[in-house]
């Protein structure tokens, strides 16, 4: 049986790899300049960026990860699948503005973008230093993701080591190649790819449990148990269907842990902030650069990420999750007779994480060609992230560090070749590290997210508010950082080496670092606007805005619909991800009164979170079209010739 | 006006392969699955559901060629007569030599592979007119036979 398995897994990744390298020599077959192969000479259409961006956005630690997440801690995890509304608004802010900027004044990297606008030597390593973060360690744990469900699915016979390095080959060749082009062309299939595994994982799931009424009266069974690691929650209820509260003073993860779970809504809030991160990476904006027009950002917020993969999201990967408990993955489950069948092995302890890869191995018995396809989406939606990252990075390597500090008079050839060489070095680095230092790499790469989202500030200051001073921008980025850094695993490891005891643990308070990071941050940014206001050099920065203000989309009634849309987002903010998420719990049903008292049919809870997501779509529409955030300009964008002229 | 058409041409063109193979890789790896579940299974829906997807697919073939103002290429039909010819001998042999080959596995494949056809058949209908079809392959004959 393991021998048709791997047949059939070596029959669709030779397909597949087939299918990059094909793309990777079409579009190396145009040999054209540097642009060409930084930003696609910024002629990515509108769809490709639309699916290729979501894919990015997602990663496949949505397909593999939230599954796994939702099976150890139950419906106050699932909040999370809301982060399919959380990651475009924070794009629906910015996005379409810094493409316009990139079009107006020239800029290839968004470094180019905040050193021009900031001034001064710090910002540019600063946010290269993030675009590294994202680029090394938390590639390498992408990479180190997917090598490991190839382990678990062939049995064992491929050791995950030989499966990583394998793909990196493969995402290196087809990057190197084609450049960014290539990895947005490969996108298109890795973001459908990437929608139909998240389905199909919850199919498998759906199906062995027998349809969505049994799956429903097991949900009520457990519902009225206590049976899970958790025990109850505060209001007595089975802690997988409520949510321990909106916040919990404990230390942190390391010196003291919450009790009833870990998602308090504050935890949930602050952690779909840090995911805002995937759409605010340097490297997304890269991507963002690349794209023909504008027409794609739209679509891809509200369709295709809120609407597409949010219903994934709120749909199958809970019924993968949650499902997972009466089908043999929980040992207390399975003892009090609740489970169906035992297609899935215990899992603890940490095996939880390959949750996917097992469900996916269940098939493999009567289907090993779905073994193999569905394999194979759940890779690509890992290594969509990885190629159009290293494109990125390489992009910045050339642009930001060999062209702005090693060779400023470098030929358009040499920032090409430049640009491959980075993408080489970032992917074999990437490898290296999850291969010799995984759990360093880990602790790294656990700070790519909440490091990305402190640079919302400094976006919106571009953006939006010309009263945030460059001082008070650098300033709140830093402490920001600090922050983070000082609330997560590699700061209180930093600091316990050098003999310093920090008297919290990781995420402490049940705040992801991201919260406390951003949190910090808007403290100092503002305090320091206020201070620095006289000394600022607000014309320079008035050549952003006042262009912005003259080029932008903006719907006609904007002025009256403006206040309504900032309510309505503050409203799906505080009852969809924050305190208000507790009404959920029991609204529609006391978790432990049984189906037929649930009005829906469903936990009160579940029900609670497809209620905000569909309300989450509502709002993205209304910012991003209704508003006007992520039209097209309705001009053409006028461009600046001198400071183009400047940047080649 | 041509020499502005000129440099749109390359980058439009490969822009509609990238559409098209994305459409295919998408709906024949799922279809094919799905059809070789529907005969081992055996499942009569699960083997219709994948021949649904191939024609899925081919419908999205058709629409894409429609956005992008373009056709089948020649590289293109072959491709798809190909292999709808190995699909349907692979099936004929399983019907003739391969004992496992149930009732459901036999109508499975002659409803697929008749819509498959009939799908074909319709947009060829639809988009030349009877007439038009014929002529067409009639055309193609006589040409042959001259050469």
């Amino acid at each position: 049986m393991i021998d048709a398995r791997l047949a059939w897994l070596t029959v669709f990744f030779a397909l597949y790899a087939s299918y990059c390298v094909y793309w990777g020599l079409d579009c190396a077959r145009a040999r054209r300049g540097a642009m060409e192969f930084f930003l696609a000479d910024r002629g990515l259409p509108a769809w490709a960026f639309a699916a290729s961006a979501t894919a990015a956005s997602f990663t496949g630690w949505v397909a593999i990860g939230l599954p796994a997440t939702i099976f150890r801690d139950g419906f106050q995890a699932s909040a999370l699948a809301l982060s399919a509304i959380v990651i475009p608004l924070g794009g629906v802010l910015v996005l379409s503005r810094q493409w316009m900027l990139s079009r107006r004044f020239g800029f290839v990297t968004p470094v180019e973008m905040y050193a021009d606008y900031i001034g001064g030597p710090l910002i540019r390593p600063i946010v290269l230093g993030i675009a590294v973060l994202f680029a090394l360690p938390f590639l390498g744990l992408q990479m180190a993701t997917t090598g490991y469900l190839l382990q678990i699915l062939s049995g064992g016979y491929v050791s995950w080591v030989f499966a990583m390095w394998a793909l990196g080959a493969l995402v290196f060749l087809y990057v190197g190649l084609g450049g960014l082009r290539a990895a947005a062309y490969v996108g298109v299939l890795q973001a459908l790819l990437f929608v139909a595994a998240l389905v199909a994982v919850g199919a498998i799931a759906w199906v062995e449990l027998g349809g969505f009424g049994r799956f429903v009266d097991l949900l009520a069974k457990l519902g009225a148990s206590k049976l899970g690691p958790w025990g109850a929650s505060g209001g007595g209820y089975n802690a997988l269907f409520a949510m321990p509260g909106v916040v919990q003073f404990v230390a942190g993860f390391g010196k003291a842990a919450p009790v009833g779970g870990v998602w308090t809504t504050t935890m949930v809030f602050s952690s779909a902030l840090s995911l805002m991160g995937l759409q605010l990476a340097p490297a997304f904006v890269v991507v963002a650069f690349s794209a023909r027009d504008a027409r794609g950002f739209a679509p891809q917020q509200v369709w295709l990420s809120a609407a597409a993969v949010g219903c994934g999201l709120v749909f199958f990967a809970v019924v993968a999750g949650l499902g997972a408990q009466f089908l043999g993955a929980s040992a207390a489950v399975n003892q009090a007779g609740l489970a169906v069948s035992h297609d899935l092995p215990v899992l603890a302890g940490g095996r939880e994480t390959g949750l996917a890869a097992f469900y996916l191995q269940s098939l493999g018995q009567r289907a090993p060609w779905f073994l193999g396809l569905l394999a194979l989406a759940c890779v690509a939606a890992t290594q969509a992230t990885a190629a159009l990252y290293i494109s990125a990075t390489g992009t910045m390597f050339a642009r930001d560090f060999y062209r702005r500090y090693l060779r400023p008079e470098a030929s358009d050839g040499d920032q090409k070749l430049f640009g491959r060489i980075g993408v080489g070095m970032t992917m074999l680095l990437a490898l290296l590290g999850a291969t010799f230092a995984p759990h360093a790499q880990a602790a790294f790469g656990a700070l790519a997210l909440p490091a990305a989202v402190q640079l919302l500030p400094l976006a919106l200051a571009v953006c939006w508010f010309a009263w945030i001073t460059p001082n008070a921008a650098i300033s709140g980025l830093i402490a920001g950082l600090v922050a983070v850094l000082f609330t997560d695993r590699l700061g209180i490891s930093l600091a316990a080496f050098f003999d310093i005891d920090i008297p919290w643990g990781r995420w402490p308070w049940t705040i992801h670092s991201a919260g406390w990071g951003l949190a910090v941050n808007t403290a100092v940014v503002l305090l320091f606007s206020a201070l620095t206001q006289k000394r600022s050099n607000r014309a320079h920065r008035m050549r952003f805005h006042d262009f912005l203000a003259q080029a932008a989309p903006r719907a006609s009634d904007s002025r009256a619909w403006r206040p309504l849309a900032s309510a309505a987002a503050m409203g799906w903010l505080f009852f969809a991800i924050g305190p208000g998420a507790l009404f959920g719990v029991d609204l529609f049903g006391a978790p432990n009164a049984g189906a037929a008292a649930w009005l829906f049919g469903i936990p009160s809870i579940w029900a609670w979170q497809i209620l905000a997501w569909v309300l989450g779509v509502l709002l993205l529409w209304l910012v991003a079209y209704r508003l006007g955030l992520s039209r097209p300009p309705p001009h053409p964008i006028e461009r600046e010739a001198e400071a183009i002229r400047r940047r080649r | 006006m041509v020499e502005a058409a000129k440099p749109r041409a390359a980058p439009a063109s490969r822009e509609h392969r990238l559409a098209v193979m994305t459409g295919w890789a998408l709906f024949a790896s799922f279809g094919v699955c799905l059809i070789l579940s529907g005969f081992s299974e055996p499942s009569m829906i699960a083997g219709l559901a994948g021949f649904a997807l191939l024609i899925a697919g081919f419908v999205a073939h058709i629409v894409v060629n429609a956005i992008f103002g373009a056709g089948f290429t020649p590289p293109q039909i072959a491709l798809g007569l190909g292999a709808y010819t190995v699909g349907a001998l692979c099936y004929i042999a399983s019907v003739l030599f391969d004992p496992s080959f149930g009732e459901i596995d036999v109508a499975t494949g002659l409803i697929g592979f008749s819509g498959l056809a009939g799908a074909f058949v319709l947009y060829i209908v639809v988009n030349y007119g009877v007439r038009g079809s014929y002529r067409m392959v009639y055309r193609q004959h006589a040409a042959e036979r001259g050469r």
